[in-house]
């Protein structure tokens, strides 16, 4: 029972971590948590299912192309609304990502309707039996994938040459425009991978919970509990607090309450942010005078 | 001479201001109108409360929402549980809802920014999901149904034109408040923590109670509009008071002016009314709603109250013997 | 015994010591300095004065309390320090900038005044009293720095020069018993740290305070302080009178270097 349960906490945690990915590198770049960012997420599944239930495409065809979409879409708030933001006041820049992300959760009322959809999932539902454990293919599906593209961009950003730039952009801009990297730029691509990596989980996500209009606002503030949890701006410990996220719910929906299954996360994000701010692997910062 | 002068068109204003008050529920055409008119008051209060907090004292807030409805459910299961009546439940909600400011504030002491308005928003929706999880006391989805209206020194609000009467009077009440508040010694407190927090502790500025102050007193401006709300509408549901209205109650104190003592009243009918006008937007009206939202935060960062005022001493320069004949009428 | 005695305190970072076994006295009213080369933890003291930070050694008196001691209990709290009587200002001017010229000395007179949340509502007229009675003691302290004209001028929007005198202003409001000064000249025309010395001679009179300041420039320093201390590295390596210090070989080594190599 206790095994199973982690199991299943561990694929809504990889989920999570997909979510918290993204979280963490705007926060990096633009330093500011993005509110819109399960929005995003949740216009790029309705794009995927729009694709597949009216454009007829097969699953794994729909799927790229929504993730295009929804990086397109990210590319979009950056120039249309964030950009234009200025940087100094950081409750405008807040709440500017707040607005967008009530434009487009109520323009996905309107366009997708509030009732929520069946999404065809990509892998097999039947569940396995593994040393006596009952495991969906779909799970395991999920968990790899996630992990893969969490390690995918670790790897961009350590060996590729253009993710380095980006990764230089948000760490240290001043240093990144004296080496002639365009800071703005690297903040735009950043935005897009982010919104793309939202769709990815989108889609792995809406198996579980239907594509819905507001599917955005509990798993946008868990992708934000999991990047803080883990320490923000650290690839890593979004991964490490999307993990434990996912556990902690299942194991308190299964020992505790399952109708409080969504406050869990909160209330560990509370204890986080009273006990370590900094998160788990990140250092602690004394502030200079 | 100068001073009765100056004395004497204050007299004016208020009279002014007061016969605009009075004339408003006569010439509202319906009950529908009303209840804006009613709910623009009940989102000044709470605009009014969130500009302490965020506007003022610099601690972002997206769980306004929250305190509101912890204020009227409170009311609600005092009402139709033990039959309570107004000022009982206004009280008990105060109650409550400081306790729950003290609640949040305690964490988010040690947190800002973009934290802050994390674990403000995780807040909100902790409450959201009791209300609707703890069925035995909240109903549920369902809400709680038929509460009555209150009656004050043997007088019935029963209607809603009665109603805004007593709304109009709490606004009132809550913006004087804040307004000798802020010029007090407390309210350069808050200030001072929202421009440099270190610098106000190291200036003998006791930094923790202040900020904890802050949360209680815009906690109190939401058990207020809590109490208003669910005595007024007579039914409360979790539906309410999501983050949605979070929202809301922050950009009613950011499309006013945040930091301003008008601004709130601004940003209350800007916020209430703007969607009525948006009805012939159909389906679309929401979101052509926050566009428009988007592009006033964007485009006038200080809020609308700084062109106000602007227009209005631009007014005062153009027609000063125009302005006093009118005011003498 | 002296106003302010620093004993034997440290603060160590994250395994560096940014200041090591420090002793300091500042006697009532006295004009005293914290001169050393730069990062060699000047205000890293006056941090650890004003109850910003924590010392990880040793233990600060003022006045004959325990301010600051390596046992956090009897740590203080910032604002109960400068209740006490230090006051400070900033190396990178941090007024308030959004507030007036005069609300800025206002918030000065928070730990000295009374006003709260409620008897506003219901002893107006005593708190309109107290108000009024600050206002003109402001008022005073901006004449006094020969500021009054600005008062209703926002702290941001006045020059940088007199921003610095506005922060003494402010500390002042505090009715200190030492103020301390982090780099009061930084960015100041030769006139303006001219005016600068008169005004610390004059605060000093008028208020009858004990002044600690850390400075780079030495000129300014050498004219005005009656003792001096010299950091490098944390530690103290001299302190004396102006003479005494420039005398003193150690001093002269730190600042310029070993004349051997």
């Amino acid at each position: 029972m206790l095994v199973q349960q982690i199991l299943n906490g561990l694929t809504n945690g990889s989920l999570y971590a997909l979510m918290a990915v993204g979280v963490t590198m705007v926060y990096k770049s633009l330093g500011m948590l993005n509110f819109a960012h399960g929005d995003v997420m949740m216009i790029g599944t309705f794009i995927c299912l729009t694709l597949i239930n009216v454009g007829g495409l097969n699953v794994l065809v729909a799927i790229p192309l929504a993730v295009v979409c929804s990086a397109a879409l990210g590319f979009c708030l950056e120039r249309l609304v964030l950009r234009r933001v200025e940087f100094s006041s950081f409750v405008n820049l807040l709440i500017a990502t707040v607005g967008v992300s009530y434009v487009l959760r109520n323009g996905a009322m309107v366009l997708f309707g509030t009732n929520p959809q069946k999404f065809p999932s990509i892998f097999s539902t039947t569940p396995l039996d593994i040393f006596g454990f009952k495991i969906t293919p779909q799970s395991i599906g999920t968990i790899c994938v996630s992990l893969a593209l969490i390690i995918a961009l670790h790897f961009f950003f350590t060996k590729v040459k253009i993710g380095k730039c980006m990764e230089l952009a948000s760490s240290n801009p001043e240093s990144a425009t004296m080496m002639g990297i365009n800071v703005s730029l690297m903040r735009f691509m950043t935005f897009g991978i982010s919104a793309g990596l939202a769709c990815c989980a989108g889609v792995l996500i809406a198996p579980y919970t239907y594509a819905r209009a507001d599917m955005s606002a509990t798993i946008g503030l868990k992708a934000f509990a999991a990047a803080i949890l883990g320490g923000i701006g650290n690839l890593w410990g979004a991964l490490l607090g999307g993990l434990i996220l996912g556990v902690v719910e299942a194991l308190g929906a299964t020992y505790i309450s399952s109708a409080y299954r969504d406050a869990f996360s909160f209330i560990v994000l509370f204890i986080v942010l009273f006990v370590k701010p900094t998160g788990l692997l990140n250092r602690k910062i004394e502030n200079k005078l | 001479m100068k001073k009765t002068s100056s004395k004497i068109s204050g007299i004016a204003k208020i009279l002014v201001i007061a016969a605009v008050l009075i004339i408003v529920p006569i010439l509202s055409p319906n009950n529908y109108i009303q209840q804006i008119i009613n709910l623009i008051g009940i989102y000044i209060i709470l605009g009014t409360g969130i500009n302490i907090l965020t506007g003022y004292t610099g601690q972002l807030s997206l769980g306004q929402a929250a305190f509101f409805g912890i204020g009227a459910y409170t009311t609600a299961l005092l009402n139709t549980r033990l039959g309570q009546q107004f000022f009982v439940c206004l009280i008990a909600s105060i109650l409550v809802t400081s306790f729950f400011g003290v609640v949040l504030a305690i964490p988010a002491l040690k947190v800002k920014g973009p934290y802050l308005a994390l674990l403000t928003q995780g807040f909100g929706e902790i409450v959201r999901i009791v209300m609707i999880n703890w069925t035995p006391v909240t109903n549920g989805t369902a809400g709680i149904l038929s509460i009555e209206s209150p009656v004050i020194f043997g007088f019935a609000f029963d209607t809603l034109p009665k109603y805004y009467f007593l709304v109009v009077f709490f606004a009132i009440l809550g913006l004087l408040y804040e307004r000798s508040l802020i010029n007090s010694r407390t309210g350069r407190a808050f200030i001072a923590i929202r421009e440099d927090t270190d610098a106000a502790e190291l200036t003998g500025i006791n930094v923790t109670t202040y900020k904890i102050r802050a949360f209680v007193l815009s906690a109190v401006y939401c058990a207020v509009a809590g109490t208003l709300y669910a005595m007024m509408i007579q039914y409360v549901s979790p539906d309410t008071f999501i983050s949605n209205t979070s929202s809301v109650i922050l950009w009613t104190a950011i499309v006013g002016g945040f930091g301003t003592i008008l601004g709130p009243i601004i940003g209350g009918i800007i916020m209430q009314v703007l969607p009525e006008i948006l009805r012939f937007c159909g389906d679309w009206r929401l979101v052509v709603y926050g566009v428009i939202l988007l592009i006033v935060i964007l485009q006038c960062p200080g809020g609308l109250y700084p062109y106000l005022e602007r227009f209005l001493r631009f007014l005062k320069s153009k027609v000063p013997a125009n302005k006093s004949k009118s005011a003498a009428s | 015994m002296a106003l302010l005695e620093i004993n034997n305190i440290s603060k160590v970072f994250g395994g560096l010591t940014a200041v090591g076994d420090l002793d300091l006295k500042v006697e009532e009213t006295q004009i005293s300095a914290i001169i050393g080369p730069n990062g060699a933890g000047k205000t890293t003291i006056f941090n650890m004065i004003t109850g910003a930070y924590h010392v990880t050694k040793g233990t600060v008196v003022f006045d004959g309390t325990v301010i600051n001691d390596e046992k956090a209990p009897n740590a203080m709290k910032p604002h109960k320090i400068v209740e006490l009587g230090i006051a400070r200002t900033f190396q990178n001017i941090r007024l308030f900038k959004k507030m007036s010229v005069l609300d800025n000395v206002m918030t000065g007179f928070h730990s000295v005044s009374k006003n709260g949340m409620f008897n506003i509502i219901y002893n107006p007229a005593k708190a309109k009293k107290e108000e009024e009675a600050n206002r003109e003691k402001a008022l005073e302290i901006l004449r006094f720095l020969g500021l009054e004209e600005l008062k209703d001028a926002n702290a941001g929007d006045i020059p940088y020069g007199t921003q610095r005198i506005l922060e003494i202003g402010r500390a002042l409001a505090t009715s200190p018993k030492l103020l301390l000064l982090d780099e009061p000249a930084a960015g100041m025309n030769k006139a303006e740290k001219q005016d600068l010395i008169k005004i610390i001679h004059r605060v000093r009179e008028k208020y009858n305070l004990a002044v600690l300041l850390v400075e780079h420039d030495m000129e300014l320093v050498m004219d005005i302080s009656e003792e001096i201390t010299v950091v490098n590295f944390g530690r103290r390596i001299a302190c004396g009178t102006a003479a005494e210090v420039q005398a003193n070989e150690e001093v002269i080594e730190a600042y310029l270097g070993r004349s051997d190599d």
